[in-house]
Parts: structure tokens; sequence; C-alpha cells
């Protein structure tokens, strides 16, 4: 029974990073009509960032995480002008494989920058060795702390999506960006608004999963960016709280499934490596959609909001 | 008598303020001429309806003085001020209010939400400023949020306020588009197909609305609209366009009968709606 709790505690964790990222990923969605494929790229780029600043002038952590959350704003906005806005009005598949090239250039140039990073290096934080006790139960520091921004991050992104004009506007840009910006709403500040809160997303969820893992390297983000956008397909790619709910059940799976598979083979085949795991899940992830092309939770097709 | 007196001569003699003013609109989609010359007033206070077969041009004149289409002659002044040289937001800002064949609407936001954005050109305070907790920004958000019920309850859509507008039906869909036209404060409000999708009973509820708000708000109307009975019963003036022509303008219940009027919409059997035939024989035989 604890063991099983522990697992669903763990699964609740990756869980929740997966519906972090996802979060961001519907955001660009919706708003830009996006479907970005670089978004664990950027992630990735911010948290080599943080990681180079911790080891080379040997910032203070907290510090170094500061700076590096206003690079991933400044990235964010860089990305924006530089690439999305000139794709603004391309088919929707072409700005996804324009993303995966986008991918592949912030890669090459983290590489380029800082070769340390081709290969896996110890990324250090304060929380790391330490751990929380709740009841029979145990979650490490960093687990403890990813759920608890997961959970901050979305109430403050509801309060601001419902609450503020700023929110409000976004949301209606994402609906019809001819009516908004009949009504004096200035789309551009959105487009650029929105890229900067998902590049801030983001990066908080990559060093919290660099945290986690405690070793990263710069294509560390592209096992993670898969199961998160299961997550937010099955959210149905159209609304925030599915993101997350997607997540957490990706998370969930993938945790209960090591469980179960761990210790079993199949032939030659271990059924406990995480290669298995992602295949089962990918073809779980490819059924559901068979049988619910929208997600778990219906609403919208795919389509340009 | 010149080509000019004739396009004004229906208004001569009237103490009348124009207040759109359309002069030798021609619009084109590649080698498609979809608006050819046309002359246009619309006076101030008054419910002009423009009427023709699908394809006619009537959309794209709504565009041109809306600001989405870019005419390749022509000129639009609207209370005296050249409207062609600002974009769309700038007309809008002047009193330019709208509604779209398709809605547009906000779909994922509630009623009143679409309302606050339909306002959004009367704040003065920006939006980053608007998230703050305090301060002149949430001050305005609360009178905004304030004139907007006011208009959803003159409408009688107070009660779907907190509603998701795309879980409402589409008859109140349309009502909400044009609530949220109207919480911009228009002088000038354009609607396309108002009455589209609507059900007939709700129909008789929707001209009574349009009589209201032009005599309550002041407001000027030029309507596209299909269904005959809604333009014979709020519109003071018809005019018709054929394949981007003026085929003729004037009272409803004359231009309606007149022999071209039907032969443009007959000419074009599939498209041609029942109630405007069963309208038009209704006149005919009085
Ligand atoms: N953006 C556009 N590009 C090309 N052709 C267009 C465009 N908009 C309208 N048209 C064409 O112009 C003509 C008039 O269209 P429209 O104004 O929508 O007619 P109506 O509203 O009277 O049905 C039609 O032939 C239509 O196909
Ligand atoms: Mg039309």
């Amino acid at each position: 029974m604890l063991a099983l709790l522990q697992i669903l505690l763990s699964g609740l964790v990756t869980g929740s990073l997966y519906g972090l990222l996802a979060l961001g990923i519907v955001l660009i969605y919706r708003t830009t009509g996006v479907l970005n494929f670089a978004y664990g790229a950027l992630a990735a780029t911010v948290t080599c960032f943080l990681y180079v600043l911790l080891t080379g002038p040997h910032l203070p952590f907290w510090q170094a995480l500061l700076l590096s959350l206003l690079f991933a704003l400044l990235l964010g906005a860089v990305v924006e002008r530089g690439f999305a806005r000139p794709l603004l009005a391309a088919p929707i598949l072409t700005k996804a494989i324009a993303t995966l090239a986008l991918a592949l250039v912030l890669q090459t140039v983290v590489q380029a920058l800082w070769p340390q990073l081709t290969s896996p290096v110890h990324f250090p934080t304060p929380f790391e060795g330490q751990a929380l006790r709740l009841g029979g139960l145990y979650l490490s520091l960093a687990d403890g702390l990813a759920l608890l921004t997961t959970a901050l991050l979305l109430g403050l992104l509801q309060l601001f999506l419902q609450r503020t004009r700023l929110g409000i506007a976004m949301r209606a840009t994402a609906d019809s960006l001819e009516a908004a910006r009949l009504m004096g709403i200035p789309v551009g500040l959105i487009f650029l608004f929105a890229w900067m809160l998902a590049s801030l997303l983001a990066a908080i969820a990559g060093v919290l999963i660099a945290a986690r893992q405690t070793v990263i390297d710069v294509q560390f983000m592209d096992p993670v960016l898969l199961l998160a956008f299961i997550g937010a397909v099955l959210g149905g790619l159209d609304r925030l709280a599915g993101a997350v709910v997607g997540g957490l059940v990706v998370g969930l799976a993938d945790n209960v499934l090591a469980l179960l598979l761990a210790g079993h083979s199949l032939g030659t085949l271990d059924l406990g490596d995480p290669g298995i795991r992602q295949t089962l899940i990918f073809a779980g992830f490819v059924l559901l959609l068979l049988l619910r092309p929208r997600g778990l939770f219906g609403g919208a097709a795919l389509r340009r909001v | 008598m010149d080509h000019e007196a004739q396009a004004t001569s229906p208004q001569t003699g009237q103490a009348r303020n124009v207040l759109l003013e359309v002069r030798g609109l021609n619009v084109r989609f590649g080698g498609l001429l979809a608006v050819a010359g046309l002359d246009l007033d619309i006076v101030e206070g008054e419910i002009l309806a423009l009427v023709g077969p699908n394809g006619a041009g009537k959309t794209t004149v709504l565009n041109c003085i809306s600001g989405f289409v870019r005419p390749a002659a022509g000129s639009i002044r609207f209370a005296g001020r050249d409207l062609l040289a600002l974009g769309p937001e700038r007309r809008a800002a002047l009193g330019i209010g709208r509604t779209f064949q398709n809605g547009q609407l906000f779909a994922s936001l509630t009623v009143l939400e679409n309302l606050l954005i339909g306002r959004h050109a009367h704040l003065r305070a920006g939006l980053f400023q608007g998230l703050l907790p305090f301060g002149p920004a949430k001050r305005e958000d609360a009178q905004a949020r304030q004139r907007a019920r006011e208009i959803l309850a003159w409408l009688g859509l107070e009660p779907y306020a907190n509603r998701v507008v795309a879980t409402l039906p589409a008859g109140l869909q349309k009502l909400v588009g044009v609530a949220r036209a109207l919480a911009g404060e228009p002088r000038l409000l354009l609607l396309d197909e108002p009455a589209a999708g609507v059900p007939m009973r709700e129909v008789t509820v929707l001209v009574e609305h349009l009589r209201r708000w032009c005599t309550d708000l002041g407001l000027t109307l030029l309507l596209i609209e299909h269904n005959m009975h809604v333009v014979q019963a709020v519109a003071q003036r018809v005019c018709v366009l054929n394949y981007g022509r003026k085929l003729t303008e004037g009272e409803p219940t004359t231009v309606l009968r007149e022999p071209a009027v039907l032969e443009a919409y007959l000419g074009r059997e599939e498209e041609a709606s029942p109630l405007l035939e069963q309208e038009v024989s209704d006149h005919a035989a009085r």
C-alpha cells in the first residue's frame, strides 16, 4: 500500500512537471497558433545558462536563478520577434516544422558556446540530497518544490487570465485575432507577452527537472518534451487546465508502468527499461487519439484558434 | 440630371446630416470587380438596409467601411473625415462599430468579458497597469463592468453575463455580437446579417431591438440582411446591390417591388430567399 502511494506521489511530481510544460505549449498554441516543438530546447537553453552561471562565475544559486529567469524572458522576446512574428500567417504545419529547426539552432548555439554541456554534467542545487518525510512517504526537496511551484504557477496563471485585463485580452486574441485587433487590443504586444511568459514557464520547468535529475546536458529536455506534448494533446490543446490534467495523467501512467514492469522481461527484452515505458505510453496515446481525436475532454478540434 | 445629383436626390429637401458618404467605390479581387462605382449616403439616425443576392458585394462594402478591405478607387468619409487613410482600429475608435457575418466572437470568453474587450478602446489605463491589484486601472475596470452590465440588462442578456459564449445558442450569440459592438459606443453600427440563423420567433425580438437602438441611443445603422421581413420592418431606406453595382435605392416597399430587383434575386434561383419571393408577391398583390 505504502509502495503504491509512493509511486503515486512520484507520479504526481513528474506529472506536474509535464503539466507545467504542457501549460506553456498550450499557451503558445492558443495565442499564436504555433505547435512549439522547440519548447524543450528553450527550457534546456535557459537551464544550461543557469548551469554556466553556477559553475563559471560561481554565483549564489538564487541570484543565478533570477538572472536566468530574466534571460528566459529575453529569449522568449527574441524568439517571438525574430522567429514567430515573421511566420504568423504561415500554415500551422509550416510553423510546427519551423520550430524543429529552431530547436536545432538553439541546441547548436548552446553547444558552440558551452561545449562542456555536450556530455552529461552535474547540475548543482542547494536542494540536492535533502528530503521531506510525510508519514511513511519520502519526498525529495526538489520534488516537493516542483509540486509547490507548479501548483502556485497554475493558480497565478488562472488569476491572471481570468481577472486582469491583459489576461482577458490574451484569451480574446486567442479566440479571434481579427476582432481583438479591431477593438484596439495591441495584438503584437500580446504575442510578445505570450512568448515571454511561456519561455519563463519553460525555464522554471527546466530548472525543476534539472534539480530533480541532478545531471543535465544540452538535450536533457528532449524525452521530457515528448511526454509533455502527449499531456498537452490529451488535455485537448486548447485549455490550460486540460494541459495540467493531461500532464498529470502521463506522469502517473509513467510511474505506475514503471512499478508494474520493473523486473519483468519478455524473452531477452527487459520490460523495466524506460524506453519500453515510453513506447507503451506513446502507443496508448495513439490509441486514445483514435478513440477521442479531441483529447480526453472533448472541446475544439485542432485548429488555429 | 448628372450622376452626382441622382445619387443624392432621394434625400434632397430634407433636413439631413450625412454621417457616412461613399463615393465611386471600386473593389477588385484579382480580375473580379466586387464593388463597381458605388455611391452611398447614410444619414445620421437612419436605418439603411443593404440587400442583394449572395456575392453581390455587400460584405465587401462593409469591410471597406470598417477598414478590412482596401478599395481600388473611391472615397469614404465619416463625419467629415476621410476614412481610407485610417486603419480598422482607428475607425473603430472614431465610432464605427461592426459585427461579423461569422460572428468572430471571443467564444471561450464569457458574455461579460466579450463586452469588456468591446469597450477596450475607451480604457485609458494600459494593459500592464491592469496587472496591479489596485490603482486607476482597477477603478476603470469596475466602471467598464458596470457599463457592460447595463448594456446586457438593456438587451435582456443579463442572465447570460457569466456564460461562456460558445455554450449559447446561435441566436443569443448573434445578440452578444451586437452587445459587444454596442459596448464600444459606436455612432455608426454595421451589422452583417444579424438575423441569419436566428429562429423566426427571435427575429421579431431582434427587430424590436434594432428599432430601439436607433431611437434610444441615437445610433445609425447600416444593415446587411437577407430576411426581407426584417428589412421591411426596420429599414427606412434600402439599397439593392447586384454584381457590385447599385441596382436601385429608396423606400423598402417600393424598391423591393421593382422588376429589376425581383429579377436579380430570381435570376439566381438557388440563392433566392423563399421569404423574399413570398414577401414580394404579397406586395404585388396589394
Ligand atoms: N477576400 C476576398 N478575396 C477574393 N474574392 C473575394 C473576397 N471577398 C469577397 N470576394 C468575392 O467578392 C464578391 C462579393 O463578395 P461579398 O462581398 O462577400 O458578397 P455578399 O456579402 O454580398 O454575399 C464575391 O464574388 C466573393 O467571392
Ligand atoms: Mg456577405
